[in-house]
């Protein structure tokens, strides 16, 4: 056997060569020595091996924000707090609101002097307010939305969920102090800011929705 | 027909995830990319070495392949074709690497449309010295030509077979095993320089150990 068939047997066969070519590569010491070492570098190639990991949270993002601005995955199919969220962009909804913060923003401008007027600018917002939950519209979003939260493990839905709870509880303690001190600049001030972080809130759970983040 | 897995997730298989993937849907893309996504990046971090590009080259590999979704007929096994464009993908960036590279230096790297690292059959080449260092390999893995590198990166590295790298890379199985005998030579010519190198630094480093004594 020639040097040059030896080669393309190795090349093909590898080390399970036939006896021809094994008794050549003990004859020839050059291609003795050459298939020692390319089974060397196979052996040792393997040591190159890194374990398959998942690749980093970043790259799903990315490729995912970049199918959906191509066009080629369209928006899964609205689960309930989806959908909740989706009513809430309606621009009554939105208005709703936009008028729960400006009564607050009028409380703070406009201070009445007497108690029947400051209970009155409570009585007002918690009116608007109740008037805004006394919508049948709403009823129903809140249901599906404490349905939709409750059954959520989403760890965004959690919080926000939490969120809500929380400022509700400070809205209603802000409520029961103007009630108690009506000439009380701070805990005017105190409601003022609860309505705004409610609002704020539902602006960043309506942004959550629209992101789908 | 595609070979089909079933998936640990909600009862989907790969097959109706293709299909659904097909209609555009969310779920199932993240689906796809989540049975896959783990070997892609294997094989793109051990091609190009760098985590970020590695992201870049898988990121970029599922997109492609989310663009072509809906061309896919089954006519080869998904994972297949997901492989042959991430191989793709990979040779292109490494390819474009080698032009701007060779731009500025002159390469003296084989050619691989010709034939690649050539030998002298029956010449006598010194034989790799111990057992082949695993740094040193792949500092010489590195400095192989794309189309030598990916198919050494798949078969000794990471374990697949002459046929699946010929339906990976599109070529015949000869070819994919004619492509390795030359990286894996080539390899050992890398090594041998390597050693050359050392040599020559330890005999000036004696060098100046003596003239300092």
């Amino acid at each position: 056997m020639r040097c040059t068939e030896f080669e393309l047997i190795y090349q093909d066969l590898g080390s399970a060569m036939p006896p021809a070519a094994a008794q050549h590569a003990k004859q020839c010491a050059a291609c003795g020595g050459l298939a020692a070492d390319l089974n060397s570098i196979s052996a040792a190639a393997r040591g190159l091996a890194i374990a398959p990991e998942e690749a980093p949270a970043r790259v799903w993002s990315n490729l995912r924000a970049q199918l959906r601005a191509e066009g080629i995955i369209r928006e899964p199919a609205k689960s309930g707090w989806e959908a909740v969220w989706a009513w809430i962009r309606q621009p009554a909804v939105i208005g709703a609101y936009a008028a729960t913060a400006l009564l607050a923003v009028s409380l703070i401008a406009h201070p009445s002097s007497g108690t029947t007027a400051s209970d009155d600018a409570v009585e007002s917002a918690s009116a608007t307010t109740d008037t805004f939950r006394s919508q049948q519209q709403l009823d129903a979003m809140e249901q599906a939305f404490s349905k939709t939260v409750a059954g959520s493990n989403s760890e965004v839905d959690a919080t926000l969920r939490k969120n809500l709870r929380v400022v509700d509880k400070f809205i209603a303690e802000c409520e029961k102090a103007v009630r108690q001190e009506p000439h009380n600049e701070a805990a005017r001030q105190y409601l003022y800011g609860a309505y705004q972080q409610k609002a704020e809130l539902l602006n960043t759970a309506m942004e959550h929705s629209f992101t789908g983040e | 027909m595609a070979r089909t897995r079933q998936a640990d997730t909600g009862g989907l298989n790969e097959a109706e995830a293709i299909r659904r993937a097909q209609q555009g849907d969310e779920y199932a893309f993240e689906f796809l990319y989540r049975m896959h996504n783990r070997r892609v990046y294997a094989l793109c971090l051990r091609m190009v070495g760098r985590t970020a590009e590695a992201e870049d080259l898988t990121q970029e590999a599922f997109l492609q392949l989310f663009r072509k979704i809906g061309t896919f007929r089954g006519e080869s096994a998904f994972s297949t074709w997901l492989h042959r464009l991430s191989v793709n993908v990979v040779l292109m960036r490494l390819r474009k690497k080698q032009v701007a590279e060779s731009s500025l230096e002159e390469t003296t790297e084989p050619d691989e449309e010709s034939g690649g690292p050539r030998r002298d059959f029956g010449s006598a080449d010194p034989l790799l010295t111990g057992s082949v260092d695993r740094i040193n390999l792949q500092r010489a893995v590195e400095q192989l030509p794309p189309g030598y590198r990916a198919v050494f990166e798949l078969h000794d590295v990471q374990g697949y077979e002459h046929n699946e790298i010929a339906e990976i890379m599109g070529c015949s199985i000869g070819n994919s095993k004619s492509q390795l005998h030359k990286a894996r030579t080539r390899l050992r010519e890398l090594l041998h320089e390597q050693e050359r190198d050392k040599a020559r630094e330890a005999r000036q480093a004696a060098k100046e150990v003596e003239q300092e004594s």
